[in-house]
């Protein structure tokens, strides 16, 4: 019997019932998986993934904002290569290519790669952004006061791009965390693999995802508030 | 560093291509549309006077924001059924994206709506507009010109995440390509048409919406 006719039959409710159904044992055998098995795994995946990216968007968006000729031209490429293609994509390309050309990387390594490649590229488009939000005015009084090109960018650029770039930061890191969810597809063991072969051993799907979703909820809503928060604080300043 | 690229392969890859193709298409065409309807009533909810629809549209909006769209997908896609809810992979795809991509749009919508000046709303008034009049032909015609580049970002985000609906077997763009990769197992000949045409769909609508933020700004 193939897969959705099970479902179908199962969700009919006729006949089959294989599964124990004791919906108290289930909620908390799943707490207690996503907690201890998920969980550290969804957090350590997004908190490296997030640091990479960040060091990488911020190169890449350094160097496309003071262009650097050529190789500005292929971080552009790249950027539009990210932007435009979808993350599951970028992950199966290198979770299948990379092999061929004797590169053997873990699930985890991958993973890792994927989300770096990919969230690197929003940040650097964030990074650059925000540099370029920061007035010529700026740029001229620091010349003026005969800083080179390293003292400008960092006494007086950076600083006043960092504290305009936490909202969107904060925002991505979101999307970040959200992102380490399709890895599951590579078989990494993160909360949402674990999910699934929960739901897969179980028979509640309901439950299953239902948890699963309280769990990123509570990862993802305070960063979101954050984000917001930061979000009105700027607009105040700039009013 | 030996893989040789057959063109033959890919042409044999083509027939499928195609088809995965015309359902991104078509899952992305039938998601944008239902997406900005959908998006329309959660932005009205949401501006709404009447307490617990605002908040409700709120914490709509929060979850989908807060979660992430494969287990939204996998939610619908195992949990329906459980309803006696059957639909085919397909239209749980574009419920799922009309769901999450609505919660976004529905942002940006009332974004709009709030933009539109109070002198708008009272004239409407003074004019003895119904609610109903009042949206249609003063409040939201205006407020599309204005959230209209956002709105084709927020499409070219639904066809990014459309690539997820493959998960439940869609045969879209991404399933096609990792079928074929899997009978085949050459997955340079699957991914790099796949994804070329995944680049030139999503840039047009992204280089497409800065264009015309470009354009209706000088308006």
């Amino acid at each position: 019997m193939d897969l959705h006719s099970w479902i179908r039959d199962y969700g009919s409710g006729d006949a089959m019932e294989p599964f124990s159904g004791d919906v108290l044992l289930i909620t908390r055998t799943l707490f207690v998986l996503y907690f201890t098995k998920g969980l550290p795994v969804t957090i350590y995946l997004s908190l490296l993934g997030f640091i990479t990216a960040m060091l990488l968007g911020f190169v890449v968006g350094l160097i496309r904002f003071l262009r650097v000729p050529i190789i500005r031209d292929l971080l552009q490429a790249y950027v539009d290569g990210m932007r435009g293609l979808p993350f599951l994509m970028v992950l199966y390309f290198l979770f299948h290519v990379l092999p061929f050309f004797d590169i053997r990387l873990t699930a985890f390594a991958t993973a890792v790669l994927a989300l770096t490649l990919h969230t690197g590229a929003y940040i650097s488009e964030i990074v650059r952004g925000c540099l370029l939000a920061i007035p010529k005015t700026q740029h001229e009084s620091a010349q003026s006061l005969a800083l080179n090109l390293r003292q400008r960018l960092q006494y007086v650029i950076i600083p006043q791009a960092v504290s305009l770039s936490l909202p969107p930061l904060a925002g991505q890191s979101v999307l970040h965390i959200k992102d380490t969810s399709v890895v599951s597809i590579i078989a990494l063991a993160e909360l949402t693999r674990v999910g699934r072969i929960q739901m897969q051993t179980n028979g509640e799907p309901l439950l299953t995802y239902a948890i699963l979703a309280l769990f990123y909820f509570v990862l993802c809503y305070p960063v979101l508030k954050l984000s917001i928060g930061l979000e009105g604080r700027i607009a105040r300043k700039f009013r | 560093m030996d893989y040789d690229f057959s063109f033959n392969v890919v042409l044999q890859f083509l027939p499928y291509l195609l088809v995965g193709l015309r359902n991104t298409v078509l899952i992305g065409l039938i998601g944008i549309l239902s997406a900005t309807t959908f998006g329309v009533i959660v932005a009205l909810a949401r501006v709404s006077r009447f307490r617990p629809l605002s908040l409700s549209a709120a914490g709509y909006v929060a979850f989908i924001r807060a979660t992430p769209l494969l287990v939204q997908i996998y939610f619908l896609f195992y949990g329906l059924p459980e309803f006696g809810i059957l639909l085919p992979p397909f239209v749980v795809a574009v419920l799922a994206l009309t769901l999450n991509s609505g919660a976004y749009a529905g942002e940006i919508i009332r974004a709009g709506i709030e933009s539109i000046h109070k002198t708008q709303y009272e004239a409407a008034d003074s004019l003895a507009m119904t609610y109903r009049q009042k949206m249609t032909y003063v409040i939201l015609p205006q407020a599309f010109r204005k959230i209209f580049p956002p709105l084709v970002g927020q499409a070219s985000y639904l066809v990014k995440d459309s690539a997820l609906v493959s998960v439940m077997g869609t045969l879209d763009l991404t399933k096609s390509a990792t079928t074929f990769q899997a009978i085949t197992f050459r997955p340079l000949e699957a991914f790099l048409p796949t994804m070329g045409l995944y680049l030139f769909i999503i840039l047009v609508l992204i280089y497409g919406s800065s264009f015309l933020d470009k354009r209706l700004r000088k308006w």
